[in-house]
């Protein structure tokens, strides 16, 4: 027994407890910081390219940008577009997965020294080399072993606002630049339908027009994860990323939010059959409001109406107050409403420092999208602030019955003050919505 | 059934003619110092041995034409050789014959059996099963199959190039091939060395009591606590192969006070790193044997075993990832987090087996053993798993120089890949930044209008395929032997498996969650938000970490079968004859409602049922006492292995068409020679194995989807001979060669339909594919081993070996054997060679050296045993790989997704060091 005893007690010294270690620290999240700024813009950069031709940049470039497009939705592949304030440039890689590195909004340097500036057709890429492709030289993308050598990302979020524009102002200048067209809509023959081939993958070019006729193409990539959406029939606005094939210009959205229009199409004042539902959080903080299908005039002086975020929510106000010229008054006006059934409209709204009772909400059923001075404005019986109201306690307004009313109507928020003449209230609108009664 | 059988078998076996002088012979082997009975002595009569009882009795049959003389040996005691009289024509009672403990060559013997054969069940070869040679762990006393198990293992060999489950083992009368397909998994019971020697070994077609066995032979493990030499043990080891050391310790009782008798071990392995980098392992095994005598002949064993393991593994990798990592042991399943050595591929399994077994000693001639098992466990493989991210694996192709158009950008990367080892490696640190980064907000979660839930989606995540099998036995064994010349066994038994197939998650690597749908469908489906559902009724479901995911199904498997054999002596021929007849069946219970089918993912499949017979008979004849002939032939039906007979068990219950059994027809001619100093044997053999179907599922990337291979009217031919022989020069030098001259190959064309695993739709149907002639991969058809040992009486002895290895050959992809892969390619054209031609590897050496040496001091012996495989260090010796699945049928490049190689270890030891009283 005893000797069994000192076998056991080597078998103790002989076995560890504890040998093969298999637990795993956890990464720190957060990355390692970055230790890299820019030498050159993306305009420097662009000043390399030659037409045709496969640049290889020999100069330690460091430039940085903000990614404007990934490959997230599928519309672009192997492919991210990144801007900084002079130009846009498409960086061609060799990888997948790209948006979970460079999605966009985020912040990203690129060592250029080594990398190769060409054209695929017109359309300016940075890449990793070139190959042969049958006998024609073509772009190859950076390798997934060698980004780290080229590619540097730092702060996410930092999007990018995109330029409005107009059709007819589209130039190559924009290319691979963000850009926003207000009032467009798909071309008849275009609306409706699928944005691209899902089922065999192919391309699909549509037509974008303005109402004054003016058209660019809209490119839609058949591996699109949209590509079997249909595109809208009504008018609104759209943000893409211009490219170019040959003398072709394109659109490119990065996915289907880019792409809002709802309202009624270019003179045809409706029946869009639309209702309105707009809690305006698509408005920037102390941006003019620019919605699709809305108005937003000003008749007297150059005050419009704006968007404010407060606490997470976006409503819209007008104020007089502080404004120099002698009078103020803005028209935010609905697009079309269909009146042919019954309808209603609810609104929230409220004050800021009252002075005068600043709002009126009217309707009309003869105004023709543009000329609101020529057109019958009807005031609607809604509950609004008065001076009671305490500073920006919502005021239901109560179902305001429009079943009085029928054809196409418009309903429009009117603010009228002055700055120098002390009426400078502040009106606050929000929750605009028309619908059947 | 059965039992008509067994009425035909019995009178067929009367029937013929017997005229051998049989007597029989008892006795009693007892130890000469005490006098107490030895159990389990070995008594060797010409090429059979018999065991003594427990109380060391023994009674035999003996051929008085042919045997003149008993061997009798027992592991701790000199052997000693009995002569039987010439004058004796009667049965004969020999008394006590007592044996003296301890000499060198049983010492020696035992170091030898110490040196363990390079383990392949622990290495990543193979997902599966070794070959059908690794059990024999103490090999046999044939030289061919000692070489087999001790020196041809390194290269894979495989005895006639049978899987392992042509291989019958028996684990204390319970079957241990897999009931799903009869692979055996070794490592559920590695480790465990010192309990598990009491074994008996046979290749080929020989009579085995127990057993009809298959085509490989049996190979039978008894676990009893009596059979356990009674000792305490402990030893170390230490080894550069898959783990670094091994400690472990043993203690058996032998018959203790009220007939109990007891074995307990139990040993740890483990390594940080083995022969190939990143690949851990920390194994423990236990083993717990209880034996009751209940009364005099009633028998009671319990014995209680597992071996619960975690390891990482390795891969076979192209020879460009080779030659940038510098290295034919580039492993790219690991990658460092935070520092430490992580893989990404470990096999975490655990699947422990209990076994009742009673044996009845009826009365002198007959007895009856009945087995009762019960297993359950885990076996789960680790993976990672990604969506809307890149491949994180480092092998894939497009992260390699030759699958770049660009050769300047080639050239970069190849510099960057040599000279980063983390661009080589998982980069773990990428995967966690990845998931921190992905906030997401699932909308309608577990289909519940307005559940949404928000958290990090992991887009990398760690996740385990698991089957985790549960097993219920019986087996029931009869034997009794007539008038000494005639034994006949019998017996039933029956198989039930559950194995319950799923994936789970294992880590989120920093992540909350992990979205459950098909990435796949996603890709070919996008726009049918139904479809990506891995489970329709619970769509968009959330899944953490310990959560099952993917898919969930369970095959229920049964198995029974009947079977009688006999066995007879004669004076010039002994002979044996035996059937089986059974049944197997099986079906699929899908617990999901999988997107891409609704229709028939969930509940019970279609029951498949085949019935299975063996037949088997031999006869030897005895040209004098020490030359033999022996022949003997084998045909068998046997149930298709479930994993082919459903095209996708993992999304539905869709059927192979036209599955069936497989036909197996095997015959052998074997010629002996058993001298004093010589021994020698040569067989041959032809076995056909015709009818099989083989699934196979794949990624298709150009598709960038899966699909499901199915390859019928396989038919294939072993054919060969095997040499062995051992030449004693001196008492001390003996001189021993092997040969396998063997050619394994398919006969005829086989059939190739494949559908997209997405949609259960054919892509095609029944498309020829040239493979004639193609060989049989996995394995040299040819190997030879020439070695000398030298024992000496200063209780040392050493061993070194030659071995050469030739006609290995790779796996081959079926579809590059099709018309349709050389459209378009000029017949006979270097092309055209390089997609049909099947790569034969190189032929290779190998030097290997084991010796050991010995002490006693008073009761306490002292082992050591030195084993050193490849001492010439050959790191290029390639034992095998496969052709990757994909091709490209545009380019019709092979070499765009080259082959994958794997390597036999270079230099590799094995130290032991072991005390024992």
């Amino acid at each position: 027994m005893k000797r069994l005893f000192h076998y056991l007690l080597l078998v103790g010294l002989l076995i560890p407890t504890a040998c093969v270690d298999l637990d795993f620290d956890e990464p720190p999240p957060g990355g390692e910081p970055i230790d890299i700024t820019a030498n050159a813009t993306i305009l420097d950069l662009r000043s390399w390219f030659v037409p045709g031709a496969f640049t290889a940049i020999t100069d330690e470039l460091i430039i940085r940008g903000i990614v404007i497009a990934d490959d997230a939705s599928g519309n672009f592949y192997k492919t991210i577009v990144i801007q900084d304030e002079t130009a846009g440039i498409e960086i061609k890689l060799n990888s997948v997965g790209l948006a979970n590195d460079y999605p966009i909004g985020r912040e990203v340097f690129i060592r250029c020294r080594g990398l190769v500036i060409s054209d695929y057709n017109g359309l300016v890429q940075l890449g990793g080399g070139t190959y042969d492709d049958a006998g024609q030289t073509r772009l190859s993308g950076i390798e997934e072993a060698l980004l780290k050598d080229y590619l540097v990302a730092g702060e996410r979020d930092q999007f990018v606002t995109p330029k409005v524009k107009g059709i007819k102002d589209i130039n190559t200048n924009d290319m691979s630049t963000l850009i926003q067209l207000t009032d467009v809509q798909f071309i008849q023959s275009d609306a409706g339908q699928t944005y691209a081939e899902p089922v065999t993958q192919l391309s699909v070019n549509h037509m974008v027009e303005d109402c004054s006729g003016n058209s660019i193409l809209l490119r839609t990539n058949g591996y699109a994860d949209f590509a079997g959406e249909l595109t809208p029939s009504g008018k609104g606005t759209l943000v893409a990323l211009l490219g170019v094939f040959g003398s072709d210009l394109q659109l490119f959205v990065r996915d289907q939010n880019d792409v809002d229009m709802q309202a009624a199409r270019c003179g045809q004042g409706g029946p869009s059959g639309g209702d309105v539902d707009e809690k305006f959080e698509t408005v920037g903080n102390n941006a003019d409001v620019a919605l699709a299908g809305w108005l937003n005039v000003a008749t007297k002086g150059t005050r419009v109406w704006r968007g404010k975020t407060f606490s997470g929510n976006t409503y819209v106000q007008a104020t007089a107050y502080n404004d120099t010229d002698p009078e103020m008054e803005t028209w935010l006006i609905t697009p079309a409403i269909d009146l042919s059934v019954a309808k209603k409209l609810t609104f929230l709204s409220s004050v800021a420092f009252w002075v005068h009772d600043a709002g009126s909400v009217l309707i009309s059923t003869d105004f023709n999208g543009t000329n609101i001075g020529g057109a019958t404005w009807i005031s609607l019986a809604a509950q609004l602030p008065t001076s009671s109201t305490t500073n920006y306690d919502w005021v239901n307004s109560g179902e305001v019955d429009l079943s009085a009313y029928s054809g196409t109507g418009y309903i429009a928020f009117r603010y009228t003050g002055s700055g120098p003449g002390g009426q400078t209230t502040t009106f606050i609108l929000d929750d605009v919505l028309v619908q059947d009664k | 059934m059965v039992r008509s059988a067994l009425v035909f078998l019995l009178a067929a076996l009367f029937s013929l003619p017997l005229y051998a002088q049989v007597i029989s012979v008892q006795g009693r082997v007892a130890d000469k110092v005490t006098g107490a009975g030895i159990a389990d002595a070995v008594i060797a009569v010409g090429d059979m041995a018999f065991g003594t009882r427990a109380d060391g009795s023994f009674v035999i049959r003996l051929n008085l034409e042919m045997d003149r003389e008993l061997t009798i040996s027992m592991v701790g005691y000199n052997p000693r050789v009995v002569p039987i009289a010439k004058d004796v024509s009667k049965s004969i009672e020999l008394g006590d014959i007592t044996l003296t403990k301890g000499s060198d060559r049983t010492q020696t013997e035992e170091l030898i059996q110490d040196i363990p054969v390079i383990e392949l069940t622990e290495s990543d070869f193979d997902e599966n099963a070794a070959g059908n040679v690794s059990g024999l762990l103490q090999a046999a006393r044939d030289p061919f199959v000692s070489a087999a198990a001790f020196q041809f293992s390194a290269a894979r060999f495989r005895i006639r190039g049978y899987e392992s489950r042509y291989t019958t083992v028996l684990l204390n009368g319970v079957s241990a091939n897999d009931p799903g397909n009869g692979d055996v998994f070794w490592s559920e019971w590695a480790g465990l060395n010192d309990v598990m020697r009491a074994q008996e070994n046979q290749v080929g077609l020989s009579f085995q009591g127990e057993s009809i066995a298959n085509i490989g032979g049996i190979t039978t493990f008894d676990t009893r606590a009596h059979r356990q030499r009674k000792q305490i043990r402990a030893g170390y080891a230490t080894s550069n192969r898959t783990y670094r050391n091994r400690a472990m310790v043993t203690w058996s009782t032998g018959w203790l006070k009220h007939d109990w008798a007891v074995s307990v071990s139990g040993s740890r392995r483990w390594g940080q790193e083995g022969y190939i980098p990143g690949t851990h392992f920390d194994g423990w095994s236990y083993f717990l044997s209880v034996d009751k005598r209940l009364a005099k002949n009633h028998l009671l064993n319990l014995t209680v075993l597992g071996a619960p393991v975690n390891r990482g593994r390795s891969i076979a990798n192209t020879k460009e990832q080779n030659e940038i990592a510098g290295t034919n042991y580039y492993n790219p399943y690991w990658g460092k987090q935070e520092g430490e050595v992580r893989n990404s591929r470990v096999v975490d399994a655990h699947q422990p087996i209990a076994i009742l077994r009673y044996d009845w000693q009826m009365d002198a001639s007959s007895n009856l053993m009945a087995s009762f098992s019960w297993q359950d466990g885990k076996y789960g493989s680790s993976a990672l798993e990604w969506a809307d991210a890149r491949d994180p694996r480092p092998e894939y192709y497009r992260r390699w120089p030759s699958s770049m158009d660009d050769p300047a950008s080639a050239a970069q990367v190849k510099e960057a890949l040599m000279n980063d080892e983390s661009l080589r490696q998982v980069d773990w640190t990428y995967l966690y930044n990845t998931n921190y980064n992905s906030p997401a907000t699932i909308q309608n979660v577990d289909g519940i209008a307005g559940n949404s839930i928000s958290g990090l989606r992991s887009k990398y995540m760690l996740q385990e395929y698991r089957s985790d099998a549960r097993t219920l036995q019986g087996r029931v064994v009869y034997m009794k032997s007539l008038n000494n010349r005639h034994l006949i066994s019998a017996g039933l038994q029956g198989q039930q498996l559950q194995t319950d197939y799923f994936k789970s998650v294992l880590d989120l690597l920093g992540g909350d969650f992990w979205l459950d749908i098909d990435r796949f469908a996603e890709f070919d489906f996008p726009n049918n938000p139904e479809v990506l559902q891995n489970d329709l009724d619970r769509p968009n479901h959330l899944v953490r970490e310990g959560d099952k995911f993917g898919y969930d199904y369970q095959i229920r498997s049964q198995n029974y079968q009947g079977w009688a054999q006999a066995n007879f002596t004669g004076s010039r021929m002994d002979g044996f004859i035996g059937a089986e007849l059974g049944m197997t069946s099986f079906y699929r219970l899908g617990n999901t409602h999988n997107g891409r089918f609704p229709e028939n993912s969930q509940g019970k499949s279609e029951v498949l049922d085949f019935l299975t017979w063996a037949g088997k008979g031999g006869l030897t004849y005895k040209i004098n006492g020490r030359n033999y002939i022996t022949g003997a032939v084998f045909a068998a039906a046997n149930a298709p292995d479930f994993t082919n007979a459903f095209v996708s068990p993992r999304t539905r219950d869709q059927v192979v068409p036209d599955i069936s059994t497989e036909k197996v027809f095997s015959g052998e001619l074997t010629y002996r020679l058993q001298a004093p100093n010589f021994k020698f044997r040569a067989t041959g053999y032809l076995t056909e194995i015709r009818d099989q179907t083989d699934v196979i599922t794949f990624f298709n990337d150009l598709e960038n989807t899966f699909g499901n291979y199915i390859l019928s009217g396989l038919n294939r031919r072993h054919i060969g001979t095997e040499w062995g022989a051992e030449w004693k020069l001196t008492p001390s030098v003996v001189i021993n060669g092997a040969a396998a001259l063997g050619q394994y190959y398919y006969t005829d064309r086989a059939l190739a339909s494949v559908i997209q695993d997405n949609t259960g739709e054919y892509v095609y149907q029944d498309r020829t594919v040239y493979i004639k002639n193609f060989h049989m991969d996995g394995m040299p058809q040819e190997a030879f081993s020439l070695g000398v040992t030298y024992n000496s009486r200063k209780f040392w002895f050493a061993n070194i070996q030659l071995n050469y290895f030739r006609k290995s050959f790779l796996d081959f992809s079926p579809d590059r054997r099709t018309a349709a892969a050389v459209v378009g390619v000029e017949q006979g054209s270097e092309q055209w060679h390089a997609i049909l031609d099947q790569e034969e590897l190189p032929a290779g050496f190998m030097l290997n050296v084991f010796g050991g040496k010995s002490w006693k001091i008073k009761d306490t012996y002292l082992y050591l045993n030195v084993g050193v495989n490849n001492i010439l260090n050959n790191t290029d010796f390639i034992t095998g790989g496969f052709e990757q699945l994909r091709f490209d049928d545009e380019s019709r490049d092979v070499s765009r997704f080259p082959n994958r190689y794997f390597y036999a270890f270079g230099l590799n030891y094995f130290i032991n060091f072991s005390v024992r009283i």
